[in-house]
């Protein structure tokens, strides 16, 4: 329970002290900010390998213990939709705001994504839950960096994208015989995580609602 | 207890009071420069002491903890003393900001904490250590050398967030306490044994930021209703006029 609680002070918090120190520095374009946080990302996943890797002898981590969680997809794409212009980097971009808050949902099915036996300090579950945290501000930082609107049509190409992951996922376990049984609880996870898509839609659209007013409410006050 | 931690307490505090009193009465229409001697003079103090310190207690035990090391949460304001006591920079504000909140901080968990231990040359000198980062942070904010800025509680956080992480690592790569941030020798222990070291250590930093937020959000907000009421002041005398 307190890990739940400390998962979700995490997740909320990452964004609301960086945002706010976006408020106080007030940058020219989000660009930067985006590969910055990017670089991050994946370094932090890189540090939760290295650090799983560095509890076992001669570093040879069990394939049980590999941790090959949905957020190391995101890790990948969100360098496609931060430096890939085409259409395809779009569609990254928006994949990965719909899918912000699956790693999340991943933790809480299944918490053997950051824990170890050898781990005392806690050290991969903080790794973890901040990469969580990360995720959700990078997606925050692409909707306020967005000009185009996401069309419902992206919302299929999530539900393919984890779908796409449930395939890796189940390969995975099956082919490294981890100990996770693919019972109603996966099945359970997985639609979760296909819903959440929806879920993080309309909040988006509500969001983008309310932004676009304060945006026209301000044009009309210069043009007044 | 009153020889161990009431006297020498009383001790501290009164000469926080006559510091602060004195330099903010001496100083008070002298130039940046000159209102800066104090500290200055409090700076080397701090420096002589720890370098002491570290040959005594070598000499005294024969081996040297790792929390003695002068990295630990307390000596951290004695960095900040030369970013804006020799020559103002970009950095002296940011500097004087993190020796006016940690030093509190610091003060209060130096209190919450000293009850336990037995008088010594060591004591004497922690106590004479906390009191100057006090004098010094009270002395800022008494002769306006720092004025508290709303924008001003990020970079204290940034400071106390690096520090954290510094400590953190050191902690871990070293394998001792090197602070109060250290897995084992904790203040905060029971607290790590429930969420776990590194947890522990994230929501710290959660609750750094509040912290920061909340102090120069409250002071921010009483300085806006002071103006508020100086200009209604203000306006009542041009009106009565």
């Amino acid at each position: 329970m307190i890990d739940v609680l400390c998962l979700f002070l995490i997740v909320i918090f990452v964004p609301i002290i960086v945002l706010v120190g976006i408020k106080i520095y007030n940058p020219n374009s989000y660009k930067k900010l985006l590969v910055a946080f990017a670089i991050t990302m994946l370094g932090i996943e890189l540090l939760r390998f290295f650090v799983n890797a560095s509890f076992y002898e001669s570093a040879i981590v069990p394939s049980n213990d590999l941790k090959l969680s949905f957020v190391t997809f995101l890790c990948v794409i969100v360098f496609f939709g931060i430096f890939n212009k085409s259409k395809f980097g779009e569609t990254c971009k928006n994949i990965f705001i719909l899918t912000s808050l699956n790693p999340i949902i991943v933790a809480l099915f299944n918490s053997k994504v950051y824990l170890s036996p050898f781990d005392n300090y806690g050290l991969i579950k903080a790794l973890y839950f901040l990469e969580c945290g990360f995720v959700v501000l990078l997606a925050i930082l692409f909707v306020l960096d967005k000009k185009e609107e996401i069309k419902p049509l992206q919302m299929l190409y999530s539900i393919i994208f984890v779908l796409g992951y449930a395939v890796v996922n189940f390969m995975a376990n099956y082919f490294w015989k981890t100990d996770i049984k693919f019972n109603w609880l996966w099945f359970l996870q997985m639609s979760v995580l296909i819903i959440s898509t929806t879920f993080v839609y309309l909040i988006y659209y509500l969001l983008r609602k309310w932004l676009l007013k304060d945006k026209t409410n301000k044009v009309k006050n210069i043009d007044e | 207890m009153f020889l161990n931690y009431i006297l020498p307490l009383i001790v501290s505090f009164i000469f926080v009071f006559l510091f602060v009193f004195f330099c903010t009465k001496i100083y008070k229409n002298q130039p940046y420069e000159k209102k800066l001697k104090p500290i200055k003079i409090i700076f080397y103090s701090l420096v002589v002491l720890e370098i002491w310190k570290i040959f005594y207690l070598i000499a005294q035990n024969g081996q040297f903890e790792p929390l003695r090391y002068p990295l630990v949460f307390c000596s951290l304001v004695m960095y900040a003393y030369p970013l804006f006591c020799f020559k103002k920079n970009k950095f002296s504000n940011v500097a004087m900001a993190f020796c006016v909140l940690p030093s509190f901080i610091v003060f209060l968990m130096f209190v919450a904490v000293q009850w336990q231990y037995e008088m010594s040359i060591i004591q004497a000198h922690s106590y004479y250590y906390h009191a100057a980062m006090m004098a010094v942070s009270i002395y800022l904010m008494t002769s306006k050398l720092y004025v508290f800025k709303i924008k001003d509680f990020y970079s204290v956080f940034l400071c106390l967030f690096g520090y954290v992480v510094f400590a953190v690592g050191l902690s871990l790569f070293i394998g001792g306490d090197i602070s109060i941030f250290g897995p084992n020798k904790s203040f905060i222990k029971f607290f790590y044994d429930k969420v776990g070291y590194a947890i522990g250590n994230l929501i710290l930093i959660i609750v750094i930021f509040l912290f920061c937020f909340g102090i120069y959000g409250i002071i921010e907000l009483c300085s806006r209703k002071k103006e508020k009421y100086k200009d209604c002041e203000n306006l009542k005398e041009k009106t009565n006029d």
